[in-house]
């Protein structure tokens, strides 16, 4: 079934959000409102820090965005597709092309090496030379020469990078990102922002959760969330 | 990257989850060759030893026959025809018929083609008393062989007593102190003693035979005979008596035929029994098998399904642990953008490797397992292999079907939740 995907020289128009919510609501259990009436817009080149105390409704407003989970109400817009209109098909190619997700935890295979954990990202969508770019992502982000390890062999900051690696594979225009240095060092959280920060710089986007100051600093700009609420 | 190399590389990561399920319809698959081969066998063994008890049993029948035939040859055997009417029970209480009928009758089946009779002996009967020695004696009077008219003539079995000559019994002849060559008198007409028998120990010892026509004159019974004793009859089939019965009434209705008892026929009385016997033993013998496999049918009915349904449920079990095992994984992979149907397919991939492993492995014990064909035949069609590397594989996948469709279904935002 052909992916109704806008070309892309329409999405590399500046002036067109890459990501836009529009007044999201979701609810657990009928009693909890982890995210109430948020709307948001990422531009391309933006990076944003959002920021807010715990169970403030900062990864439930993540999943919304990746289409991991549904909103009660409320849309959202990824490089013109009405996300929660496409069916779950399409909805899953179009994140996989177009959205890149990091989590606290690298959340690897741990069956399978470095290289072919990135390569798990042609799972979802194929990609010619697949293995010359998965190579290539891991040689910048320091890994070259750990390309057959396994991931209990490699540092939590290791880890965390090739995740990355996965996470930026098919270029997607939009990173989102769950306190992505919560685990990490100062080397290899200094590594990670400044990989969000060139992929902002290349034009894409990257929403980024995060009690870190340091982190926060790095973002372009801040978003503070509060009760489900963007303040 | 594959899904089928993310299969297998997963597999190799959790061996030991894989194993047991691999195990699981390996023993599935023997259980259920086991039961399919041991009622062949079955069928095998129950074939050989009805087999050989039959060519057992019908080379001893074919022994028996054969005896039967030559002694019957060596002896033949000797039957009575006695007149229309005649009360038996008279005949056996005082050794002849009082009753007669015409000599002619030795004549007509004489001349009859009677095949079974080889020689025909008239005979007149009487016990009477004599009256110049007072005496009881049994006057038999007898006429020599008639020859039977379709047959060669042949040397005369019974050498007949010559006209005005008596033969004596040993008894009379002891105590009345009679000799070949004397000179005795016998209801007022005079004989000449031709032979005395030795001791038989029988009524024989108190008879006197004499020929038969003068017989019939002292007797006053012209032309009658009461008995025709027919020596030496042979015939082909083994109900011999069932035969005479039925070709002599055709020539003399009315007539009635006893068999004297004979060593043939004993012997054809034990080949039928031993016959009878050996058909109740394979009878029995069969029953007794099919009862056997009845019960074995039995078993493998409930069992190889209970066996099928144990792996199944194993492997339902193994695959949601190995499910519970990889919730992680499964939200990453959805967030990577990896759809629930890719997902419900790799666990099914998984589960049909599982099931065509465990075929594979059963398979080799099998073959290992022929190299001791004592142990087990393993004679399974092709077309009974493709059954069971289709259906293994199969019946796994939908035993995971529903911890697959468990993992692919799950909300990945849950999957994902860490706090
Ligand atoms: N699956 C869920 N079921 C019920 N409540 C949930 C679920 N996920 C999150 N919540 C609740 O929603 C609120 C927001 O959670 P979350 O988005 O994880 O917050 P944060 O990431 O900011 O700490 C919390 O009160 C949390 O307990
Ligand atoms: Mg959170």
């Amino acid at each position: 079934m052909p992916l109704p995907l806008i070309p892309h020289s329409y999405l590399d128009m500046t002036d067109l959000a890459v990501i836009s919510a529009n007044n999201l609501m979701k609810r657990y259990n009928d009693r909890v409102t982890a995210v109430n009436a948020v709307s948001l817009k990422l531009e391309p080149g933006e990076f944003v820090a959002l920021h807010g105390p715990s169970g403030c409704g900062k990864s439930t407003l993540l999943m919304l965005l990746a289409g991991l989970a549904r909103p009660d109400t409320g849309s959202v817009t990824i490089s013109g597709n009405d996300l929660f209109s496409l069916s779950a098909n399409n909805r899953a190619k179009l994140r996989a092309r177009h959205i890149g997700f990091i989590f606290q935890d690298a959340n690897l295979l741990p069956y399978s090496s470095v290289l072919e954990n990135v390569l798990a990202a042609t799972l979802a969508t194929p990609r010619a030379n697949a293995r010359e770019r998965a190579t290539q992502l891991l040689s910048d982000l320091g890994l070259g020469d750990r390309l057959t390890h396994k991931p209990r062999e490699l540092s939590a900051g290791e880890q965390q990078r090739v995740a990355l690696a996965r996470a930026l594979f098919h270029e997607p225009k939009v990173l989102l990102a769950d306190e992505p240095t919560g685990n990490l060092d100062s080397d290899n959280a200094a590594l990670v922002l400044a990989s969000f920060r060139t992929h902002a710089d290349r034009g894409g986007c990257v929403l980024m959760v995060t009690h870190d100051a340091t982190a926060r600093m790095a973002a372009s700009r801040a978003i503070e969330m509060k009760s489900g609420v963007i303040a | 990257m594959s899904l089928l190399s993310l299969v297998l590389q997963e597999i190799r990561h959790r061996k030991g989850n894989f194993l047991l399920g691999v195990l699981s319809v390996a023993i599935a698959v023997l259980c259920i060759c086991g039961t399919v081969l041991g009622l062949r066998s079955h069928d095998r063994v129950t074939e050989s030893l009805t087999g050989a008890m039959e060519a057992a049993t019908q080379k001893e029948m074919a022994k028996l026959e054969d005896e039967i035939r030559k002694s019957m040859k060596g002896l033949g055997f000797n039957i009575f025809i006695y007149p229309d009417g005649q009360d038996m029970s008279e005949v056996y209480s005082q050794g002849y018929a009082s009753k007669t009928m015409p000599e002619s009758y030795v004549q007509t089946l004489a001349d009859s083609n009677i095949v079974v009779v080889n020689h025909l002996l008239p005979q007149l009967t009487k016990k009477v008393k004599w009256p110049e020695r007072e005496r009881t004696v049994l006057l038999i009077g007898v006429r020599g062989e008639v020859p039977i008219a379709h047959r060669d003539p042949k040397k005369p079995l019974i050498e007949p007593v010559e006209p005005g000559t008596l033969v004596l019994g040993y008894e009379l002849a002891k105590s009345l102190s009679l000799n070949p060559g004397d000179e005795v008198a016998l209801l007022g007409r005079s004989f000449r003693i031709a032979k005395c028998h030795p001791e038989r120990g029988s009524i024989d010892d108190i008879s006197i035979w004499l020929n038969l026509a003068e017989a019939q004159h002292l007797l006053d019974a012209e032309g009658q005979i009461n008995a025709i004793l027919a020596l030496e009859c042979n015939c082909a089939s083994l109900d011999r008596l069932g035969e005479i019965r039925k070709e002599v009434a055709q020539i003399l209705p009315g007539t009635q035929v006893i068999e004297t008892e004979s060593k043939a026929l004993a012997r054809a009385e034990a080949r039928n029994l031993a016959s009878r016997t050996a058909k109740t033993q394979l009878a029995a013998l069969q029953a007794d098998r099919a009862s056997l496999r009845a019960g074995r049918e039995r078993l493998a009915a409930w069992l190889s399904p209970l066996v099928a349904l144990g792996s199944m449920a194993w492997i339902a079990f193994l695959t949601f642990s190995n499910v519970r095992e990889r919730l992680t994984e499964i939200g990453t992979l959805r967030a990577l953008g990896v759809t629930s149907p890719k997902i419900l397919t790799a666990f099914l991939s998984r589960a049909a490797i599982t099931g065509l492993a465990g075929v594979a492995l059963a398979s080799a014990l099998l073959v290992i397992a022929q190299f001791s064909p004592e142990l087990i035949q393993v004679n399974l069609t092709a077309s009974e292999w493709l059954i069971l590397a289709t259906g293994a594989p199969l019946l796994a996948c939908i035993a995971a079907w529903l911890p697959a469709l468990h993992a692919a279904a799950t909300d990945p935002a849950q999957l994902l939740r860490h706090d």
